[in-house]
């Protein structure tokens, strides 16, 4: 399961949106940052202005003496957070505050190696002297730390929301997805009343599953007509052929001609032959509606084979081909075991019958999963190994026209191929021609008790 | 034999009614389900039930699940004119013995009343089958003929083992495609003759009695004298 979450299509784009969302929000907190600094900087420098100004004001009026202790006055009252002050005289002796910065005029910011930044405005003064006067900036690399620490966790936090987010919705969805597969999955099997779930939210999977309903609905209507429709020929034609049947029958029954009896037995061949076009046309349609799926259950495949084999081994014995078998023994399948004999039994026949050849092997082999059943013959294979040609109903070689057959053998072997989900390939085997069905295998039911 | 025919189909029912009783068999008619219903509800009147499996009124299937269920055990057999394999799969789970698709030729449905009728019950399983001086042991899975082993394959003995199931009656040659290969299509190829004709050639050789019977135009049958 969480290996197709972390494939699925929701799961990347929650990553993808979480990617996008990380990059949105350092980009803002970059904006709020460059902007709280500016602000910080901006209050400080005006800070520092007034109170210039103000220092200013008193030493226009008072002289030296009254500014040095206004700042007296200011040091001791001031806070943590106060300004910094200094006085520089005219032999460069600094009073007050160390600021460890030059005296000249004018605004500048000073970076420390002690870590301070401080941003510093001086004021010449009369005598040599000049003020300084300078706040500190460290706050705002406090800040910085601060807002870079949270950010790793804030990155963090989204990626892993976003990460759960995805599971959980798709999980969420993969579970709709599942339950829908499984509906259609049936519908393939041929359960044509099976229909998709409705959540009832009305979103786009609701809508999506009515649709296919509505489809499922025409369609299980049409196939259910085209049953109805072959039923109806089955019969009005059935009864009517099984008329005339009896009536040669009695016929032939009721005569003591032996010649007008030969007619009626060579009709009567006639009239089954007919007949029995039209039941393997019939058993075509009802193995392609995927009906016989619901009937399916475990074969022994080996079993059913080498039973077939041993079956036509005279027949194949007094046409002059030698019928042998290489069967891994114990292989099932799951199927229906009467199609399953069918579908060999034509292909052993048309081989029996077409091949011209005088080998004819039945091999069964497994390859992990994999059933590969083949038949083999050594005769003059044919024109195309086109599958999709050889299969068409009423197809007939070239070289088999003159041979009876109504070229529907391989239409249903395909058909019955179809059903089981086995592969149907037919390969020039150089002489010959090769037959193979792959099936997939299942594990021998367990018998006894 | 006493049979009772449910068939709606008026020229089919004279037909098979009229090859039963020309064979000395007595036949009674039902036209719909629910006479047919009346008519075999009792349980002992028949010796075989023949059943369309389409009729008006009640349809064969839930016919002889009635009579089942009330249990009839009746053997039956039903003729259908669908002949497809889920059909005749609910046909036989009803309850059907055997099953036959229209248009049929006389001979098989007769064959097939007969082989129903008198059917030894299965629960006495038997398992040595004994005709003449043929024997065959289920269990050992052995055939001997006047004290001789004879070898078999295991479809042979299957064969067999079918027609000594059903000494002195005609078994067709569907009969035994449906009943010994499970084959429920008609093979283009004549395996049952080549087949039988095997079978034949061993257990008959050396002797001046041939115990399979080709009955002409109709099937074979073992000879139980």
């Amino acid at each position: 399961m969480l290996s197709r979450v972390l494939r699925h299509a929701n799961f990347k784009l929650a990553l993808l949106y979480a990617a996008v969302f990380c990059v949105s929000v350092l980009v803002l907190v970059t904006v709020i940052f460059l902007s709280v600094r500016e602000d910080i900087e901006r209050q400080a420098r005006t800070h520092i202005e007034e109170e210039l100004a103000q220092l200013m004001v008193d030493y226009r009026e008072d002289g030296l003496r009254e500014l040095q202790h206004d700042i007296r006055e200011r040091i001791e009252n001031g806070g943590v957070n106060r300004l910094r002050y200094a006085l520089i005289g005219p032999d460069g002796t600094r009073r007050f505050d160390a600021i460890d910065a030059p005296s000249r005029r004018g605004w500048y910011r000073r970076f420390s190696l002690s870590g301070d930044d401080l941003l510093i405005d001086s004021i010449p003064l009369d005598g040599g002297y000049s003020l300084l006067v300078a706040a500190d900036l460290g706050i705002i690399h406090d800040m910085e730390d601060a807002i870079r620490g949270q950010l790793f966790l804030l990155v963090l936090f989204i990626v892993l929301a976003a990460g759960l987010g995805g599971v959980l919705v798709s999980q969420r969805f993969l579970g709709r997805i599942d339950r829908i597969s499984r509906a259609t999955e049936q519908v393939g099997a041929g359960n044509l009343s099976a229909r998709l779930p409705i959540a009832g939210t009305g979103d786009d999977f609701d809508q999506l599953s009515t649709t296919i309903n509505r489809m499922l609905e025409r369609i299980e209507l049409l196939v259910g007509e085209i049953r109805h429709v072959a039923t109806g020929i089955a019969h009005d034609l059935r009864t009517p052929l099984g008329h005339l049947r009896q009536k040669l029958e009695s016929i032939r029954t009721h005569t003591n001609d032996e010649a007008q009896r030969n007619r009626v037995d060579d009709a009567l061949d006639q009239l089954d032959g007919a007949l029995a076009t039209f039941s393997a046309l019939l058993r075509i349609a009802e193995v392609e509606s995927g009906s016989r799926r619901a009937g399916f259950a475990p074969c022994n495949l080996s079993a059913q084979l080498a039973q077939l084999a041993e079956l036509y081994q005279p027949v194949a014995e007094e046409q002059g081909i030698a019928l042998t078998t290489h069967l891994k023994t114990n292989v099932w399948i799951e199927g229906d075991a009467a199609l399953i004999t069918q579908c060999f039994a034509n292909l052993i026949e048309n081989a029996l019958r077409h091949s011209g050849g005088t080998l004819l092997q039945l091999r069964l082999s497994t390859e992990g999963k994999r059933v590969l059943a083949e038949l083999r013959d050594n005769g003059c294979g044919i024109a195309s190994t086109d599958p999709v040609v050889l299969v068409q109903p009423f197809f007939r070689a070239d070289a088999s026209r003159s041979t009876p057959g109504n070229g529907l053998g391989l239409s249903l072997v395909r058909a019955i191929a179809n059903l089981h989900d086995a592969p149907l390939h037919f390969v020039d085997a150089s002489p010959g021609l090769a037959v193979q069905l792959i099936f997939a295998r299942i594990p021998a039911p367990v018998t006894g008790m | 034999m006493k049979l009772l025919l449910v068939e709606d189909d008026q020229e089919t029912a004279d037909y098979i009614c009229q090859g039963l009783e020309e064979h000395g068999h007595r036949v009674e008619r039902a036209a719909d389900g629910h006479a047919g219903l009346m008519l075999a509800g009792d349980g002992t009147a028949y010796d075989v039930l023949i059943i369309d499996r389409m009729l008006p009124k009640l349809d064969g299937v839930t016919l002889l699940k009635t009579l089942r269920a009330s249990g009839v055990k009746t053997p039956a057999i039903f003729l259908t004119a669908m002949g497809s394999i889920d059909d005749r799969v609910r046909g036989l789970e009803s309850g059907g013995d055997d099953y036959l698709v229209k248009p049929f030729a006389f001979a098989e449905l007769y064959a097939r009343v007969v082989s129903l009728a008198r059917r030894p019950p299965l629960a006495a399983a038997e398992t040595v089958l004994q005709a003449g001086d043929l024997t065959l042991d289920l269990i050992s899975r052995t055939a001997t003929r006047g004290g001789q082993r004879i070898e078999l394959q295991p479809t042979e003995f299957r064969l067999l083992e079918y027609l000594m199931r059903r000494p002195g009656k005609i078994v067709t040659r569907t009969m035994l495609l449906e009943g010994v290969w499970e084959f429920h299509f008609d093979p283009k190829t004549n395996i049952v003759e080549t087949q039988v004709s095997r079978l034949r050639s061993k257990i008959d050789r050396g002797f001046t009695k041939e115990r399979i019977r080709t009955v002409r135009g109709a099937g074979y049958m073992l000879d139980a004298e």
